[in-house]
């Protein structure tokens, strides 16, 4: 039976483009791990900044710091997905970006999926996505929650 | 919208905070992310596939329309995790 988690992750410094990942999500070759909600947002002094904030697919592993998925049911077993933030080399980006938006450093944004509309990931090594945001002189973080179906 | 399968809320802060909300759908090939706006013109938020019955984004559509296959996320994923498969059973990767 599959369980629900959640993994959060930041990116402490925003750069310009391609940017580096705040959090990324790898799956396996036992499972396809569904992604039905994740909230994006920006630390530091508010401001008027318009930050262009993407989801992509991976195909490669990351260089991340590993985050611990969290049941959100006490009584699921560990996540079989392997998560992570503060990516610092990044995984091979696959295709166009499954979400992307140019959003405001004020503005916190949310996205979540009715059943049957979750955003599915291959169950192949390395197989993921990846949540990234960047702006030519933002250079403050970018925080990610995530939930997902392991 | 009819047959929105998810749902997005961009809360904004400053002087005069705002929530903006949005339904919208995930592309049936590609699983895109598309916000579709009330009143929105039906052409700019991509279409419907035939084969597959499901929505699916502008590039996708365009795809389509120019003579490219239906093929359902589930079916491309189906492709990735078999080549998968038979590179690990080959040794070709680990």
């Amino acid at each position: 039976m599959s369980g629900r988690y959640a993994a959060a992750g930041a990116q402490d410094v925003t750069t310009a483009t391609p940017g580096d990942s705040a959090l990324t999500i790898e799956g396996g070759i036992d499972q396809r791990p569904q992604i039905y909600d994740f909230t994006s947002g920006f630390g530091g002094t508010p401001a008027d900044n318009a930050i262009q904030t993407q989801m992509v697919r991976t195909s490669a592993a990351a260089t991340m710091t590993a985050v611990v998925p969290e049941p959100l049911d006490f009584d699921d077993i560990a996540s079989k997905t392997t998560t992570g933030e503060d990516v610092t080399v990044e995984g091979t980006q696959a295709g166009t970006p499954i979400f992307d938006q140019i959003i405001n450093q004020r503005a916190t944004y949310r996205w979540v999926a009715a059943p049957g509309g979750e955003v599915m990931i291959p169950a192949t090594v390395n197989s993921g996505m990846t949540w990234v945001a960047f702006h030519p002189s933002y250079t403050l973080s970018h925080e990610v929650t995530v939930h997902f179906v392991d | 919208m009819r047959r929105a399968n998810n749902y997005s809320t961009l809360i904004e802060g400053g002087e005069v905070p705002s929530t903006q909300e949005a339904s919208g759908f995930t592309c049936g090939h590609c699983q895109h992310i598309t916000h579709v706006k009330p009143f929105c013109d039906p052409a700019d938020m991509g279409g419907l596939c035939k084969v597959c019955d499901s929505l699916i984004c502008s590039p996708c559509y365009g795809a389509r329309m120019k003579g490219g296959p239906c093929v359902p996320w589930e079916k491309a994923m189906e492709r990735l995790e078999s080549k998968d498969r038979f590179l690990r059973s080959a040794g070709i990767i680990e």
